[in-house]
């Protein structure tokens, strides 16, 4: 009957399948729930544990570059130290917070994590998930890092719980030659109320041609925080008084100055960028060369420059209101590396780290695929062997000089991050006026701010 | 009688179009993976210029550490296991509901029914604590904990309805010749019950396969993901996305499914109507 | 000596030894249901009166959860309304759809079969993300949806960055798999007698009222079940909002899924999102319990 000999075999071969499978699925599920289940595993087949076999977990994220030195470290490490097994989780910075989030929530995080220099504080806040390096001096070497620097990113509350891993800060890509078809420029200091003027002569003059390569969540960080900062001279948030440091007036202006842009044709349709939010680099008129200006972090303004081959790119300076209280742009890091409270080898965590920012050869593979180096003898070597990508550098110094401070904490909570984009959102869309917006958000803030413990 | 011709032959072409305007997005995905990147937008060509499977190839070996072979490895371990573990817990609790009248047959039986329209979605965070308790996240245990306690209504549903089709002479028979329940069913139903066990089979295996919501919240680490968290990985690249390799990735990750279809269309269709009509 | 075969109340047998067995056998899905079902079910309704965040405990605090739902969320309101909108196409398009060509292909004519496989395989890949990404290619603005209306002269349409079209290319999406449906259906027209179909040719029926006093009344009773189980798989939608459009654009398309995923495991808001999850739960129930009380009237069935 060739019924019953279909169905026997369809299950033959699936409990086949299933034993056999499972017996594969029980070795990565050992390897990457830490070293214990696999020393213990070691210890009772093989019987040759002469030296106990660690194995640490690695989370970033990053393009090709970034992964490619990044892995070369691990690679470096793993044949001075053999009984160290690193397992490399690369991931997009799409959706990486989340991750993190969900991973911490669940006790399921690795040992060792890049992390958003956003969303660090709000894991600061509701548990203790990161080692605090200053509890390990012998293993962990601060000495190459600047004091001030170190106690401006990495230290909450006296603990160093995350080591900066450069010197980075929003960059504007120009594209010169774009810049040289329109009539732009490039030496004029750009403010809010020029990039308005200019980018709507531009796009008048030039159709094809817009100003500013940007999306709606950029713009949160790149236009709506900064012009309020230079307006105030506080963050978004002042987190010790967990309250909004601008006016009704004040949001209502900067949303007001968002809508003309994108009616003016500055940046290009919201509809349009929709497609590319979070990878501006992919756009295909970028990439055509149709935007004189991006927007990107210093640490992967190479990702932009690169997509225009053809072209010449260079920095300029971010715009500063002429009539700034305060330059509102600061130097800041790229991200952070952590370590896991919980892994199960936090000291051979900690000596990895150690070895990825001050080993020479480390900070020579790694060079700049984490902006400017964080460490003065990382910086000097580079400097030395010419590896710093000469924009990167050039971007670094234009902040170096402005005296903003840094608005990491409340301000770029997921949630509150959220409501910005929303409201940037609406405007841009044309859903609702700048006023509403504005409303609406200041009642999502303070909703936020009330349900604070 | 040539009108009726007409009208079928009119019929006929119709369905074909309709047909192949429903394909049409599949057979575009096919080709599209050995196409270069910049030929499959702003294009209309159905066909590429040339034939490349680099796409295959680069999209099978990822940038990551992890080939597409482990995510399909992955994909097998949890849901084979998933599949077996239901057959065998629905088939049994639908053999304890449809040939024994026990008090509160009848009652038990309408919350199974009711479980049915039970959404997941009011059901998934506290299920999220729960297997954060018993430590469970990130493995496939959440996936074959519920399998095994038969708590797929509709698979249970479907083997009731199929056995109420079964004489219960047949039953009465093995117990005369001093058959026990459990005997019963193993030797003289079960058999009769392949036709429904293949359907339930292949559905659950096509509805695990397929899941997007329950993997992506329950499971965390790449190195267990399977393909349906690994093709949501590779279209949120840092760089540039090279779209081919993710449509060539696409394309194999349901190339199971359609040869599994292919090979088994009765038992889809039988499963279907059995659930349908007696219902 | 065995059981007696003369049951005089088929609805209860009592404890006999036989029915303990079986009773054991419903044991395991008592013991799934209660702990995978049930607790999750009561949990969810009672986390929604707190403020769980899964890090600390919870803590009561009233009906909070749902005053802010209804009064202050201005983006439940534009879920429900964009999750209410994707319903309402999707499920009568999905439907209509399969029973048209149900009926068609219900001939006996040489390569149905092919047919039903063909317009059956969308469906086979329902939920996938395969495919949900196949289709945000297909739909992006140079994609190749849009230079096929560029041969017609027709503009390309922003199918994922327009507010409006975003809903219409997701509920393309599923529309698209209506195969399941439709093989449901044919499954039904085929159990009708062909007698009755005889019988009205001979009293000279038009095939309008044939279809609208014979066919209908037959398969209504499995058009209900498929509503009503298309229905409440269209109101939890969440992986086709969340692979082609993430949400947007401005959250034109953020159904309700996607904001109870986005609150309970972004934002860690999850007694929010539980109280968001029962609100789904209670539509879903007021709506299929119309679908009963209204069938009395127009579903037939067989005995």
């Amino acid at each position: 009957m060739r019924k019953v000999t279909k169905l026997t075999c369809l299950l033959l071969t699936g409990m086949m399948a299933a034993t056999a499978l499972t017996g594969c699925t029980n070795k990565p599920a050992a390897t990457s729930s830490g070293a214990e289940t696999e020393k213990a595993a070691d210890q009772t087949t093989a019987g040759k544990s002469t030296a106990e076999q660690i194995t640490l977990r690695f989370m970033w994220w990053g393009g090709d570059a970034r992964n490619e030195a990044t892995l070369a470290v691990i690679d470096q490490y793993q044949k001075l130290h053999p009984e160290v097994k690193i397992e490399a989780e690369m991931n997009s910075d799409q959706g990486y917070i989340d991750k993190v989030s969900t991973m911490l929530a669940n006790g399921t995080a690795p040992d060792i994590m890049q992390q958003n220099v956003d969303s660090l504080p709000d894991f600061i806040s509701r548990g203790d998930f990161f080692v605090n390096f200053n509890d390990y001096p012998d293993l962990f070497d601060t000495s190459g890092f600047e004091k001030t620097f170190i106690s401006q990113f990495g230290t909450f509350d006296d603990k160093l719980l995350a080591i900066p891993t450069g010197m980075s800060c929003l960059a504007t890509v120009a594209n010169e030659d774009a810049a040289k078809t329109c009539g732009i420029d490039l030496s004029r200091q750009i403010t809010w109320e020029s990039m308005l003027e200019d980018g709507k002569k531009l796009h008048e003059q030039n159709p094809e041609y817009f100003y500013m390569n940007t999306d709606t969540r950029i713009l949160c960080e790149y236009v709506l925080r900064p012009y309020l900062r230079q307006l105030t001279g506080q963050s978004f948030i002042i987190d010790s008084e967990k309250k909004m440091s601008f006016t009704r007036e004040q949001l209502v202006e900067v949303l007001q100055y968002i809508k003309d842009c994108y009616s003016g044709g500055v940046f290009e349709p919201a509809e349009d960028s929709a497609t590319f939010k979070g990878q501006i680099q992919t756009n295909p008129m970028w990439m055509d060369g149709k935007f004189v200006f991006a927007y990107g972090p210093s640490s992967s303004i190479n990702l932009l420059i690169d997509a225009v081959p053809d072209n010449t790119c260079t920095v300029v300076q971010m715009p500063l209101s002429t009539e700034r209280v305060n330059d509102g742009f600061f130097a800041d890091t790229p991200q952070y590396m952590t370590v896991n409270k919980n892994s199960k080898h936090v000291e051979e965590a900690v000596k990895f780290l150690d070895y990825f920012y001050n080993n020479s050869e480390a900070q020579e593979t790694l060079k700049d695929v984490r902006s400017v180096p964080p460490t003065s003898t990382a910086r000097n070597l580079c400097a030395e062997k010419k590896l710093l990508n000469p924009v990167v550098v050039s971007a670094v110094d234009l902040a170096a000089g402005l005296n903003g401070k840094s608005d990491k904490g409340y301000t770029t909570s997921a949630e509150v991050y959220a409501i910005q984009e929303d409201m940037i959102e609406s405007v841009a869309y044309g859903q609702s006026t700048p006023e509403d917006a504005a409303d609406n958000a200041i009642d999502l803030i303070n909703d936020y701010l009330s349900g604070l413990k | 009688m040539k009108n009726k011709k007409i009208y079928i032959v009119i019929t006929y072409v119709l369905l074909g179009i309709f047909g192949f305007v429903m394909l049409f997005p599949v057979i575009w995905m096919f080709f599209a993976c050995f196409k270069s990147n910049n030929e499959i937008f702003g294009s209309l060509a159905l066909l590429p210029e040339s034939w490349s499977p680099e796409a295959f190839i680069k999209g099978w070996a990822t940038t990551g550490t992890y080939t597409y072979a482990k995510y399909f490895i992955n994909t097998f371990a949890l849901v084979i296991p998933t599949t077996l573990l239901t057959l065998v817990s629905c088939s049994l609790v639908a053999y304890g509901f449809a040939r024994f009248d026990f008090p509160g047959n009848q009652f038990l039986f309408m919350i199974l029914i009711t479980t049915l329209m039970l959404p997941n979605a009011v059901i998934i965070i506290p299920r999220y604590a729960l297997f954060n308790k018993l430590g469970w996240l990130d493995s496939y245990m959440t996936f074959f904990a519920p399998a095994a306690v038969g708590c797929y209504p509709f698979f249970v549903f479907m083997m009731v309805q199929f056995l109420r089709g079964l004489p219960r002479d047949l039953d009465e028979s093995a117990y005369i010749d001093g058959c026990g329940p459990f005997q019963c069913f193993i030797r003289i139903l079960l058999p009769l019950l392949k036709p429904a066990l293949f359907s339930a089979g292949l559905f659950q295996f096509l509805w695990t396969w397929n899941d997007f919501f329950n993997t992506n919240i329950y499971i965390n680490t790449v190195a267990k993901f399977p393909l349906s968290l690994a093709l949501r990985v590779s279209i949120d690249v840092t760089s540039n996305i090279k779209w081919n390799q993710v449509m060539s990735m696409a394309l194999v990750s349901v190339v199971p499914l359609i040869i599994l279809f292919f090979a088994a269309q009765k038992y889809f269709v039988e499963g279907i109507a059995t659930t349908g009509i007696k219902g | 000596m065995a059981n007696s075969k003369v049951k005089i109340k088929p609805n209860c047998g009592g404890w006999t030894k036989r029915n303990k067995i079986g009773f054991m056998y419903v044991c395991i899905w008592i013991f799934g249901f209660l702990l995978f079902q049930m607790y999750p079910f009561i949990s969810s309704l009672i986390y929604s009166f707190t403020d769980y965040d899964i890090f600390d405990k919870p803590s009561f605090i009233g009906l909070d959860n749902y005053i802010k739902l209804f009064t202050k969320d201005k983006e439940f309101w534009n879920s429900l309304t964009v999750t209410l909108k994707y319903t309402f196409i999707t499920v009568p398009g999905k439907v209509v759809l399969a029973l048209i060509i149900a009926m068609i292909l219900n001939r006996e004519l040489k390569g149905i079969n092919f047919m039903r496989t063909v317009y059956y395989i969308p469906s086979l890949l329902s939920g996938s993300v395969a495919v949900a990404i196949l289709w945000k290619v297909l739909f992006m603005n140079d994609g190749f949806i849009n230079s096929l209306l560029g041969v017609v002269h027709i503009p390309p349409v922003k199918w994922m960055g327009n507010p409006s079209m975003a809903v219409i290319t997701i509920c393309m999406l599923e529309i698209w798999q209506f195969g399941s449906s439709m093989v449901l259906f044919l499954s039904a027209l085929k159990q009708v007698p062909r007698e009755l179909y005889e019988a009205a040719r001979i009293d000279g029926a038009t095939k309008i009222r044939i279809f609208f006093k014979i066919t209908l009344p037959m398969i209504t009773s499995i058009a209900f079940f498929n509503i009503i189980m298309q229905l409440i798989t269209a109101l939890q939608n969440f992986t086709s909002a969340f692979v082609v459009t993430n949400g947007g654009p401005n959250k034109a398309t953020y159904v309700l899924g996607m904001k109870l995923y986005t609150d309970a495991f972004k934002y860690f808001k999850m007694g929010y999102a539980c109280a968001t999850s029962w609100i789904l739960f209670i539509i879903i129930m007021i709506m299929t319990l119309i679908l009963f009380v209204t069938s009395k009237k127009w579903v037939y069935y067989d005995n």
